[in-house]
């Protein structure tokens, strides 16, 4: 038998045991939207923790972590900065959503954002954001399992063959079980990332250069511009300090806007729960030193990759690896990818149904769970349409998409601890913000110290909100207390009746 | 611990993790020697403020659990 073919029977076998453990996971939870969207709000700390591990560390961690380490050298460092920092704000905002979602019945980050601020113009602008920062997030996932596919079968299963294999087990378990189905994969798929990162991180250096330390004193010797921050851009020419800092500020500040991570503020079973999750988070962001290691792995390596982000598998392949341990670092992969797609083709149809339709049309339960099956579908597919016509467009449109998540940040930590934000100050705070950030992306060289669009945009957003809200009426302390603390007060309206609080 | 005291521990604690991990606190910290643990001392600087943060979490976990106890 081939050594490819192996591989692929490996792959398969994964793939198998992740659809039974989905189908399986969804039989748990009720028929309802809560169960579809939220799981009965049911998830205990192993869950938690590996839910949301394996949604942040995607397959752009995995294959763009080494390619940037090997051909930007300390630029990538940033990604390791800025994980803990973004979720910190979650040990406190995150209990206290959870709670709001128990006491109003919210499922998504929109509603408890409307529920402070009632307008339905808010809520389409939330689901139409969140809408265009997943499809570009989707299709780099997508994107990720073709090329991890076609680059260890030797071409034998093509890039558009690996994507639609991989997509389509999502598929089918996203469907069968909703967010349950999601978090038990999760599990799964968080253990396999681990140990296949920790695994090659220590196995390659130490096979290739004899260790990590020696390494490193060859890269030191040779390229010593690698080791030191900035690092390069992509060109290969230094990089910025105002790009580079601002790098991690802009995507720690946007980190837990992503819809899909701040939703799962509603799947713990409680306070605790959700506290533990973020306590325990650093502990699985170390995760990044093994990957960044395999990248610096390649930068020594005499023959180069086709390009940057095939690193990892490039080195892989050619370090006499058996094909049982080279089909385990597909799987690996594959989970990178798929535990990320999963959850933003879930939060994607639940967001367009719960916060793009609900406040429009009166939709029962029932209808709202079969809509958001026939949207997982039609995102998956167009996502895999997009990801399959133009692939090369990815870094513009990921880009676009961190900026327009970073103008979501200020309208919630208004909504939770901010009393005089008013309606009018959110939504006139939200429309300047990303006005901003896009004339920034459009204008790159407009950009003060070469500082990220996305922070650019929530200066505007924050001041436009502050100027705004306090020119405009106040809200009843009846209504703000349920939600930045005090007296409680009876729940507001969500949905058709929302405009008329 | 009180709980006030971890709260403001934290506080400090991340305010300082985005002080040095940018521009300019991080610059007396980039740097290739020492290596450490076989790493740049450029990749060990932000890996040990990752290590840090699980320490200060589960300081602020248990001061939380406490007040709760406590009422």
């Amino acid at each position: 038998m081939d050594r490819w073919q192996i591989i692929t029977i490996v792959v398969f076998g994964y793939l198998a045991v992740t659809l039974l453990v989905g189908l399986l996971a969804g039989r748990r939870v009720s028929g309802s939207v809560t169960g579809y969207v939220a799981a009965d709000r049911h998830f205990g700390l192993i869950a938690m923790y590996f839910v949301t591990g394996a949604t942040i560390f995607s397959a752009f961690a995995f294959l763009g972590g080494p390619g940037w380490a090997y051909s930007r050298g300390a630029a990538s460092f940033y990604i390791l900065s800025y994980g803990v920092l973004g979720i910190a704000p979650w040990y406190f905002a995150g209990p206290k959503a959870g709670r709001l979602g128990r006491r109003f019945g919210y499922v998504t980050q929109a509603q408890l954002v409307v529920g402070r601020f009632p307008s339905r113009a808010l809520s389409l602008v939330f689901a139409l954001a969140s809408l265009a920062a997943f499809i570009p997030y989707l299709m780099v996932q997508m994107s990720g399992a073709g090329i991890v596919f076609s680059a260890v079968t030797d071409g034998h299963v093509p890039f558009w063959l690996g994507a639609a294999l991989a997509y389509a087990v999502v598929l089918v378990y996203v469907l069968a079980g909703g967010v349950s189905a999601v978090a038990w994969t999760n599990v799964l798929q968080g253990v396999f990332m681990l140990v296949v990162a920790w695994a090659l991180g220590l196995y390659i250096p130490s096979r290739l250069y004899g260790g990590i330390g020696p390494m490193f004193e060859r890269i030191a010797t040779e390229h010593p511009d690698l080791l030191l921050l900035p690092g390069l851009d992509a060109s290969g020419a230094p990089w910025s300090w105002g790009a580079y800092s601002s790098a991690i500020l802009a995507s720690a500040l946007g980190f837990l806007m992503w819809p899909h991570l701040f939703m799962k503020s509603y799947t713990a079973r409680d306070d605790d729960t959700l506290r533990r999750t973020v306590i325990l988070f650093p502990t699985f962001q170390l995760f990044l030193i093994p990957v960044f290691i395999i990248g610096f792995a390649g930068v020594l390596f005499p023959d180069p990759p086709a390009q940057p982000d095939a690193v990892l598998p490039h080195l892989i392949l050619n370090t006499g690896l058996p094909a049982l341990v080279v089909g385990l670092f597909c799987a690996g992969a594959l989970s990178a990818s798929m535990s990320t797609g999963d959850a933003l083709l879930h939060g994607a149809a639940s967001i367009t149904v719960e916060d793009g339709l609900s406040p429009f049309l009166a939709l029962s339960d029932d209808t709202r769970r079969r809509l958001m099956r026939v949207l997982v579908v039609g995102t998956g597919a167009l996502a895999y349409y997009l990801a399959i016509i133009q692939h090369k467009t990815l870094v513009w449109l990921l880009l676009t998409a961190y900026g327009l998540v970073d103008q979501l940040a200020p309208p919630v930590y208004a909504a939770l601890y901010w009393r005089r934000a008013t309606t009018p100050g959110v939504l006139a705070g939200l429309l300047a913000g990303t006005a901003t950030t896009i004339l920034f992306l459009l204008r790159p060289e407009w950009r003060p110290f070469d500082i990220h669009e996305g922070l650019l945009g929530a200066v505007v957003n924050t001041a436009t909100l502050i100027a705004v809200s306090l020119s405009t009426t106040p809200q009843p302390t009846s209504h703000t207390a349920a939600f930045v603390g005090g007296e409680p007060a009876p729940p507001p309206a969500v949905g058709v009746a929302a405009e008329t609080v | 611990m009180r709980l006030r005291t971890a709260r403001r521990l934290a506080f400090a604690f991340f305010a300082t993790y985005a002080i040095v991990q940018t521009f300019p606190g991080v610059l007396p910290f980039n740097r290739i020697r020492p290596l450490i643990l076989g790493l740049p001392f450029s990749f060990f600087w932000p890996t040990v403020w990752v290590a840090a943060a699980v320490v200060i979490f589960w300081v602020l976990g248990r001061a939380e659990a406490r007040a709760r106890r406590e009422g």
